[in-house]
């Protein structure tokens, strides 16, 4: 088995949604390289958006190609709210968030420091490469609403939409 | 003839008790007459195989040949033009060519007239006497070049060189640089430039090396034997763009 949490998505909400709408408008096929055109050749953003909708499985990519999945067509032409939902229930299939909300779960305090996440992140990457993923991976939490950040303790906090703590 | 072989070169660091590989095994021959650009994702390490090719950096593993013979330090006959320019803050553009040129032995008159002669070959003469901090990107970056060209290297490697600038500037900038390696009037006999802009990558080379990302293995070679100057627009670019974005992607993806 593979011990590894990856793949890791590493980009960010506005910049996967903003490339499904390129790619809608579209008709949800594009030659990579025409991607590119369209965001200025930013290589390394066109591969981090890439990677991460393909996580998501918004996407495919085969010999040149980028197109939709049914599940990324269907995203693209959701209501943000719809969106939402969808990333709340994609979130938990990807192992770093699995763990994480594994963990924020079961711990009674349902919060975390904000530097568990590099102990799930295990490859080995450089510390801006890890803070890339932390901050995505934080990014699409808020964005699901399955956390909370408390920026000022730098803590990871469940979501927790029915019950208050008391 | 090769001017300048890397052979089966990996760089491998260790970094809060981590190994980290950065390098995996790369092959790379620059021939002669040649302008090669490496293109890869940031943090695949092309700016770590130039250091190695100019023998600022050892390798962990493997050797760089220049001219055949095994390169045992920094390469003499070569120069870089740094991404951030790399300008000596307090001193003036003239001084700071000099300073390489005093670096490499050369007499003080000397200095001074080939000083001149690359500040006027970049197109700053007036500016001799101005410091960093008073000139734009472009015209640091051209302080980048004359220093550079002014020890009359037989091999120039470029890291980033137009990144840091605007596009605009970066054009010209491009240009410009084309024009002379074009004219024969530059000592350069082989160009390596590192880039993460394909487009640059197409516009400049001769030949393009795709590296994938860290550890970074050469994935690809495209040739690019379009007249200069090239146009973007052309249905032969496309082609080469279509082909490059598809090996780079497709090296990323598949990992």
């Amino acid at each position: 088995m593979d011990d590894e949490s990856g793949p890791y998505p590493r980009a960010g909400v506005s910049e996967v949604i903003g490339f499904l709408e390129i790619l809608d408008d579209e008709s949800g096929k594009i030659d990579v390289y025409k991607l590119g055109k369209n965001i200025d050749h930013q290589l390394e953003q066109l591969l981090s958006v890439l990677e991460t909708a393909r996580i998501f499985g918004f996407v495919e990519y085969e010999a040149g190609d980028v197109f939709f999945t049914p599940k990324g067509k269907h995203f693209i032409q959701s209501s943000q709210e719809e969106r939402k939902k969808i990333i709340a229930t994609t979130l938990p299939e990807i192992p770093v968030f699995r763990e994480l909300l594994s963990f924020l779960t079961h711990n009674e305090e349902h919060a975390v420091s904000t530097e568990y996440l590099d102990q799930l992140i295990t490859r080995d990457l450089t510390a801006e490469e890890i803070q890339k993923i932390k901050n995505a991976v934080l990014h699409w939490g808020r964005f699901a609403e399955l956390i909370w950040v408390d920026s000022d303790e730098q803590e990871i906090h469940l979501e927790e939409k029915e019950e208050e703590e008391t | 003839m090769a001017l300048l072989e890397l052979k089966e070169i990996t760089k491998a660091y260790i970094e809060k008790g981590k190994y980290f590989s950065v390098i995996d095994e790369i092959d790379l021959v620059v021939k002669e007459g040649e302008l090669v650009v490496i293109v890869g994702p940031s943090g695949s390490g092309k700016s770590t195989v130039v250091r190695i090719a100019a023998g600022l950096v050892s390798p962990t593993k493997g050797q760089v040949f220049y001219k055949g013979q095994p390169l045992p330090g920094p390469n003499p006959n070569a120069s870089i033009v740094f991404q951030n320019f790399a300008l000596i803050p307090w001193l003036t553009v003239q001084e700071n060519i000099e300073l390489v040129l005093e670096a490499r032995g050369i007499p003080p008159r000397q200095r001074i007239r080939t000083a001149l002669k690359y500040i006027d070959l970049v197109g700053l003469d007036s500016f001799e006497d101005a410091y960093p901090r008073e000139l734009s990107g472009g015209m640091k970056q051209r302080v980048g070049f004359a220093r550079a060209l002014a020890v009359e290297p037989e091999i120039l490697f470029m890291d980033e060189p137009f990144s840091s600038l605007d596009v605009l500037t970066a054009a010209d900038l491009r240009e410009e640089f084309l024009k002379l390696w074009t004219s024969g009037k530059l000592s350069i006999r082989s160009v390596v430039m590192v880039t993460h802009n394909i487009e640059e990558a197409i516009l400049m080379s001769d030949r393009i090396v795709v590296l994938s990302a860290r550890p970074s293995k050469v994935v690809g070679e495209i040739e690019v034997s379009l007249p200069r100057p090239r146009d973007t627009h052309s249905k032969e670019f496309e082609s080469i763009l279509d082909h490059l974005y598809a090996l780079i992607v497709s090296s990323h993806i598949s990992k």
